[in-house]
């Protein structure tokens, strides 16, 4: 304890009697080490949660039940309408929703002068006012109006299939207007005429290839009723550091009422999306590693410069009698003080200027707004990572100086 | 008491230097004794390997009954701090710490209450005639007040011996004068055993004995009357 006491007195002497300005630039680079270290991982988690809120908003919802696959592989879930209700009476469920998957292609006279653009995709059976409540097509409109009703002879088309929004022009139809007509050959035969009702654009090209029809429309083509080729379903608690956890109680929940329906969690239904995820996380891990080793660095260059400028010093102390431990303890304390001085000031610009920042200024990139994804864990992480650099960094110099010999030290 | 046997110094290297050579001797308690001898005789190998800043490479060094060369290295940081002062040619001062700060530091290293041992550094400055400079830094103090500052350091602990390596060797010589008057007062007046190494005749009359030193040899033992 004495031990203690007396590294922390040298160590606070020879801050407070240290050059000032050079102490605030070393406590300033540390802190933008710091702040480098919290927002790069949080930008690009910000990245990886917009692509994931998206997904979920827009496609999957939290999880996404599919017909069976095992004994025999089934084109439909049965009795769709009893499945759902079953679902949502299970606590925490928000609300599920319906899908009727067809393949059509889509044929687009533009000019009216008989010549057909023609390209295929995914049409979508839903029920208009149910899906509000489980994805948010609704909300992505950007020409027209969203569907409603039985929506007889109606389609709303995703902005790449419609064209003109962007995308690729190789897979849309060149530039549907609302109030035009397309017309459909569905994979079992049926040809209809549907009149385009509105465009949207959820800015994630799973969705944006699609169109959407009416369920009673689909049933109508396929000719079935009260099934489904998908069921999705909004939980509670979507948005948090265990959304992952408590999508895996639901799923496993739903799966054990539903054994033979396939029940995955969004994240596992869409393998790929979930590869770029883990991808970002390891590239949010090697920059947080360079960005540590950058402040693992800086300290320890730091400290050891202080400490050979001190080597004279350091004999000194050893031969006057204060144990090498002291010495040492108080390179550590100094290297301790600076890393938590810039953490703090780090904290301070990463909270008070940073996120708010971020929050009203969004980064605004193809797949939606981006906002900092600051998780209290990630910068607990950063904080135990730095100050253990930190502690690393400090002692590693500290040592190499207070173990030389004391004549060497005195007299060089 | 100090006793050395047979003590030998070799630094190693291409050609290797036999700094010391089997130096013998007695240092009774209350004793002030001046290691004296021409530049190069070995005059501070000696006082580095009795004040345990250096290790001999032969030989056996006996404090207060002690074998200290038989201790660990933390366990002769300890000797140090608890029984020894040494005072160095270039006064050796913390530049970052005060003159109080300076003298209660291997104090407040020993343990003990905070108070107990500021009031004690503050006596120890004032026995060297430094009342009125405790808040001082050492810039601020002149070559001699810092070699004064470096001796109440020595003591503050009490040490049963106190080794000085040409400690008047950068002061004037009004300074040096006050320096070694302040020796002999401790000595005479406290019973404080003192080692000095010095390579000025004239300061030899402080001491009690001279130990003469010649290529790394004990020449002689002067007694002063």
């Amino acid at each position: 304890m004495q031990a203690l006491r007396v590294a922390i007195f040298l160590a606070y002497k020879s801050i407070i009697k240290g050059n000032k300005s050079t102490v605030f630039l070393i406590i300033f680079i540390l802190s933008l080490s710091f702040i480098n270290l919290i927002f790069i991982s949080s930008i690009l988690k910000g990245i990886v949660e917009a692509v994931d809120r998206q997904v979920i908003n827009n496609l999957t919802s939290n999880i996404v039940i599919d017909p069976q696959e095992e004994p025999a592989i089934k084109d439909f879930i049965l009795h769709a309408a009893e499945t759902r209700r079953e679902i949502e009476n299970i606590p925490g469920v928000i609300s599920t929703a319906s899908h009727y998957k067809l393949s059509a292609t889509l044929e687009y006279d533009k000019d009216k002068n008989n010549k057909f653009k023609v390209v295929s995709g995914e049409i979508v059976g839903i029920n208009p006012e149910e899906e509000k409540l489980v994805t948010g097509v609704h909300k992505s409109m950007v020409a027209g109006r969203y569907l409603e009703g039985l929506g007889v002879e109606e389609i709303i088309l995703g902005g790449d299939l419609a064209g003109g929004y962007g995308g690729e022009d190789l897979i849309s139809l060149g530039g549907v207007k609302v109030g035009d007509k397309v017309l459909l050959t569905f994979s079992n035969g049926v040809v209809r005429n549907y009149k385009v009702k509105g465009v949207f654009l959820a800015r994630l090209g799973f969705v944006d290839r699609l169109a959407f029809i009416t369920r009673q429309e689909a049933e109508s083509i396929l000719p079935i009723y009260n099934n489904a080729s998908q069921i999705l379903v909004k939980i509670d608690a979507s948005n948090g550091p265990n959304t992952a956890e408590v999508e895996q109680y639901y799923r496993d929940k739903i799966q054990s009422l539903f054994p033979n329906l396939k029940v995955r969690r969004w994240a596992e239904f869409l393998g790929a999306i979930a590869n770029i995820s883990k991808s970002f996380d390891v590239i949010s891990s090697v920059v947080s590693a360079i960005g540590l080793a950058v402040a693992a660095i800086t300290i320890f260059i730091l400290i050891y410069v202080n400490a050979v400028n001190k080597r004279r010093q350091i004999g000194i102390l050893k031969a006057i009698g204060i144990k090498q431990n002291i010495i040492i303890g108080s390179y550590i304390i100094q290297a301790l003080f600076y890393t938590l001085s810039g953490i703090i000031i780090g904290l301070i610009l990463i909270f008070y200027l940073i996120e708010p920042y971020f929050f009203t200024h969004p980064l605004k990139l193809p797949i939606g707004d981006t906002y900092l994804a600051l998780h209290a864990a990630g910068v607990i992480l950063s904080i135990l990572s730095l100050l253990m650099a930190g502690l690393i960094a400090g002692f590693i110099p500290a040592w190499q100086v207070a173990r030389e010999d004391i004549l060497k030290a005195i007299w060089g | 008491m100090i006793r050395v046997e047979n003590l030998k110094k070799i630094y190693p290297g291409r050609v290797p230097v036999l700094a010391l050579r089997d130096a013998t001797f007695d240092v009774m308690d209350g004793d002030f004794v001046a290691i004296m001898g021409r530049s190069g005789s070995g005059k501070s190998t000696l006082l580095h390997q009795l004040g345990l800043i250096d290790t001999p490479t032969e030989g056996k060094i006996l404090l207060q009954g002690i074998d200290v060369l038989t201790l660990r290295e933390s366990e002769k940081t300890l000797f140090r701090l608890r029984h020894m002062g040494y005072v160095f040619q270039e006064y050796a001062l913390i530049a970052e710490l005060t003159a109080l700060e300076n003298v209660f530091l291997p104090a407040f290293a020993l343990g003990g209450n905070r108070n107990d041992y500021k009031k004690k550094a503050a006596e120890v400055l004032g026995v060297v005639g430094l009342s009125n400079r405790l808040d001082h830094y050492p810039s601020e103090l002149s070559g001699g007040e810092q070699q004064r500052v470096a001796i109440a350091r020595a003591l503050i602990n009490k040490p049963k011996i106190l080794f000085a390596d040409e400690p008047t060797a950068n002061l004037d010589s009004l300074s040096a004068k006050v320096v070694l008057e302040l020796f002999k007062k401790l000595n005479k007046e406290l019973g404080q055993t003192i080692v000095m190494v010095t390579h000025e005749q004239e300061d030899k009359k402080y001491a009690d004995r001279v130990l003469w030193l010649k290529d790394g040899l004990i020449e002689g033992i002067e007694k002063i009357t």
